[in-house]
């Protein structure tokens, strides 16, 4: 049902097996000089019909709006990509909707010149410089680096299949399965979680009762004489990447989750850091979901995202206002569980973010470095989806019917500092003076295309 | 008390079309701070808003939406008398306006220009706007007392403790009568029974007649039937060939983006927004007594059924209204709503559909419809293009609670209503998790 020949790899995978990463920002020179490049570049693009346990690097490619049309892709045609995707992230409207400040950003401020987002991926860090010279080298003369971020997964625990990020919790555990693809391996998480291909891969079924999501078309006088793209169609098997760099301040959280946890004679408690930042986020730092296990961690290795919130509509398992809550509601979105999951099956993303710099030693003591996440999300409708987590639900001050709150761990549109709700069986715990410790440095949307609209483009160039 | 609407449009001078949106602009983009129209001054008012639809043949027009407590004749001499020289400044611009005639003037232009309403929705019908702030303020003041009192474990030592709290302070004299009640005769109209009456004469009428002329109800029941298929095959015929946005790629649907982004720059500032919208009721007497009928009933819905905060499942709107315009030629849609545009649209597909489908495949270019109530909203992309393509910018737009959801007004009031007497334990439990 896939034409994984067509659709690039980092839709299906992670990469789990390459935990070195490059991720290079690139402008184009001149357009006109750029097809032998996009035609290299094309050969050594990891496709997902590639897949191969013994491959030592990954590649992938996408491309900003500004991209699309230094490549000389006409005006009309550029039209037909939708308003967030041409405005990109740091339009004045999309930042009052996604609650951000551009103009403190380091990168993808309104005049960036970004144009091309090459992802690299490697086994070790000595293959990944390769590659990353490589690259370098394939582009010079024709495109100019504008910045490059390093990345490098660290495994929650020595050993440990899964990955953390900064603040020290397992990540990237809810993703959802995309339907009919390898449903022998997808089974775990419930049908619930299945969401239909086109909510990730434009070309294909989508959410809302089987329809096609918009898709980029060639429009007059741009023309496709030797008939690369199925009829005209730019879009297919390609999707939308969401890209935002978010710094964290490690000790500054930890910090205020020791401030806010100690005995009265101000001598820290480590159980009580422990819980408290585990409703913060909603899951223990090793992945357990306190929806399940609200007391300790441990408990549930196989249902780390096989669970929802209907047991516990209250909150009082897992705050109305956690992080995972509001970035997930599953079932507990509205009052009646099947409407809930309808809704929430259309607006999901797939999540491929990595960290970057290095490990703090001592969480509780600032060292100068900086850190955070490279938050990447593919989606095949910038507005419907990462737009709509990010505004109707974690930045949402009413959110599940909370008054003047915003995700604990990311911050919103609320005044800061904020406040944050942990219910219980009686009258709730209001944790006041709360500062988010994740800071937005820069953003921008991408496109992730597939084979022939790379090949269209090359041939485009010349 | 009851929440009532009026909605207001007037002939914009053409040649001053320019200056008007400027005003309006410049008042819209500083409402807080603007002292032409003192909104905190007008104690029964709860959304207002003023939008210029200047897109149709027959001339510019200015449409004002209010939402207020109370009977329309009182509060237009409230807003007349507090706020004359902001609405002369904005009428001024208007046909038929006299600018130096004062408060009684724009009382008068206001009140001869005012037009029906067809559907009125209020989610928290018979809330005043003093008890909405009210109550806030009580919840406000309990979180306070919670965050300065030792923690106490006792739910009822708890409760009596916030009750007395609540004695302790004057200001809150009001939290120990019970709110205002909205009893079912504040919410019937004369209308609807004389509607109610039509519809079951027109149902029976056929049959009973049928028995008291031949002695069996058969021949009325196969008019009736006859007339029922001769309705729906019309309506499917005209469904299957009127035009629509369906006719064209999803692509070639989507609004015009300069368009857009005007009306998605005017959203978002806070956690609510405002629509307008206007589309064409398709021609003939059929499209316009279906759309009527159709609008008759989920008006009468809204009063009877779903007044408790949510409208068929979607707990977020305040205010909303259908109304059609221009003998018959135009549907306006107004609405006050928690959330993002995509937001609300996205549970308009997901809980409302139907609905939705029913009143506005009557309006020309809707997404195809089967059956009146199928298909057309079930359209995701198309419906909201056609919902972007047809929405009005909000030049004006004013909240008495613009930090307040419904849920949270709901909640407010369930604390309050509470507040007193003794509970038992699961209730009592329920009581305080609303804190």
């Amino acid at each position: 049902m896939f034409e994984t020949h067509e659709i690039q790899g980092m839709v299906f995978s992670g990469y789990a097996r390459q935990p070195f990463a490059a991720y290079l920002f690139l402008t184009v020179r001149d357009g006109a000089d750029a097809a032998d490049w996009l035609a290299g570049v094309s050969r050594r693009i990891t496709w997902a019909d590639k897949f191969d346990r013994e491959r030592r690097t990954s590649t992938n490619i996408a491309f900003t709006y500004k991209g699309f049309a230094r490549l000389g892709l006409g005006f009309q045609t550029l039209t037909t990509f939708p308003l967030e995707f041409v405005k990109d992230m740091s339009d004045p409207a999309r930042a009052q909707m996604l609650g951000d400040d551009p103009d403190a950003w380091v990168w993808g401020r309104p005049e960036h010149r970004i144009h091309v987002l090459l992802m690299l991926f490697a086994r070790d860090a000595k293959e990944l410089a390769a590659l990353l010279a490589a690259e370098r080298h394939a582009a010079r003369e024709i495109l100019d680096e504008v910045q490059v971020i390093e990345s490098q997964t660290f495994p929650f625990q020595p050993g440990s299949p899964m990955n953390r990020e900064h603040f020290g919790f397992v990540d990237g555990l809810s993703q959802p399965d995309i339907a009919g693809y390898r449903p022998e391996k997808r089974a775990a998480n419930g049908g619930a979680n299945q969401i239909s291909a086109g909510e990730f891969i434009l070309g294909y079924p989508n959410e809302y009762f089987a329809q096609l999501t918009a898709s980029p078309h060639l429009r007059a006088p741009d023309t496709d004489p030797k008939a690369i793209l199925p009829s005209g169609d730019l879009g297919r098997n390609g999707t939308y990447l969401v890209v935002r760099q978010m710094e964290q301040d490690v000790a500054g959280f930890w910090q205020m989750i020791r401030a806010r946890c100690a005995h009265r004679n101000s001598t820290p408690d480590p159980a009580a850091e422990e819980a408290f930042a585990a409703r913060i986020v909603g899951r223990w730092r090793d992945g357990t979901p306190i929806a399940v296990s609200p007391r300790h961690d441990g408990a549930a290795p196989d249902r780390l995202n096989d669970f929802g919130f209907s047991q516990d509509p209250h909150g009082t398992g897992c705050p109305l206002g956690a992080h995972i809550r509001r970035a997930n509601p599953r079932e507990a979105l509205l009052a009646d569980p099947i409407q809930s999951i309808i809704t929430t099956r259309r607006h999901r993303m797939l999540r491929r973010g990595r960290p970057y710099g290095p490990l703090i030693a001592d969480r509780y003591s600032q060292d100068g470095q900086s850190r955070g996440l490279v938050f990447m999300a593919l989606n095949a409708n910038i507005e419907r989806q990462f737009e709509f987590i990010q505004q109707a639900w974690i930045s949402s001050p009413n959110f599940a019917g909370l008054y003047d709150e915003a995700d604990p761990l990311l911050g919103g549109r609320t005044q800061v500092p904020g406040v944050f709700s942990i219910q219980k069986e009686t009258v709730r715990e209001r944790k006041t003076n709360i500062l988010p410790h994740v800071t937005v440095k820069g953003g921008a949307y991408f496109f992730l295309p597939a084979r022939a609209t790379l090949s269209y483009l090359s041939l485009r160039a010349g | 008390m009851k929440q009532n609407g009026l909605t207001i449009v007037t002939a914009i001078d053409q040649s001053q079309v320019a200056s008007l949106d400027a005003v309006l602009r410049a008042l819209g983009n500083n409402v807080a701070g603007q002292t032409q129209i003192p909104f905190a001054n007008l104690t029964r008012l709860h959304f207002a808003s003023w939008v210029v639809f200047a897109e149709d043949a027959s001339g510019p027009q200015l449409i004002f939406e209010a939402n207020f407590d109370g009977d329309a004749d009182s509060f237009l001499r409230q807003l007349a008398e507090r706020a004359s020289a902001g609405l002369s400044e904005i009428y001024r611009h208007c046909v038929g306006f006299r600018a130096d005639g004062g408060a009684d003037a724009v009382y008068q232009y206001l009140l001869g220009h005012r037009v029906k309403t067809d559907t009125f929705y209020v989610s928290c019908g018979g809330f005043t706007l003093d008890q909405i702030l009210q109550e806030n303020q009580l919840r406000e003041k309990i979180e306070k007392f919670l965050g300065e009192i030792p923690s106490e474990s006792d739910p009822a030592a708890l409760r009596r403790s916030i009750q007395q709290s609540v004695l302790n302070d004057p200001a809150l004299d009001w939290a120990k009568q019970p709110a205002q009640s909205y009893p079912l005769t504040q919410r019937v109209r004369v209308r609807d029974v004389v509607l109610t009456v039509c519809l079951l004469t027109g149902l029976f009428g056929p049959m009973l007649l049928s028995w008291r002329v031949w002695g069996t109800v058969w021949p009325g029941l196969l008019i009736l039937i006859g007339a029922f298929f001769i309705f729906y095959g019309n309506l499917r015929w005209k469904e299957a060939t009127d035009t629509s946005i369906s006719d064209q790629p999803v692509e070639d649907a989507q609004p015009d983006s300069a368009d857009e982004e005007e009306l998605v720059g005017r959203e978002n500032r806070r956690p609510q927004n405002h629509m307008a919208s206007i589309t064409e009721v398709k021609p003939g007497v059929f499209r316009f007594a279906l759309l009527k009928g159709v609008l008759a009933a989920i008006e009468l819905l809204g009063r009877i059924k779903y007044f408790h905060g949510s409208l068929s499942g979607i707990p977020s709107i305040h205010f909303a209204r259908w109304t059609v315009i221009n003998s018959g030629k135009h549907l306006l849609f107004l609405s006050n709503f928690d959330g993002s545009w995509e937001h609300y649209l996205g549970e308009f597909i997901d809980q409302a559909a139907n609905g939705l489908t029913a009143v506005w495949s009557n309006a020309v270019g809707f997404p195809r419809s089967r059956s009146l109530i199928q298909g057309g909203a079930t359209d995701e992309q198309r419906f909201k293009s056609y919902a972007r393509r047809t929405q009005l910018y909000t030049q004006l737009w004013y909240s008495a609670y613009p930090y307040l959801s419904v849920v949270n007004i709901q909640n407010n009031a369930a604390i309050r209503s509470r507040l007193w007497g003794e509970l038992p334990g699961s209730q009592l439990d329920a009581w305080l998790r609303r804190l």
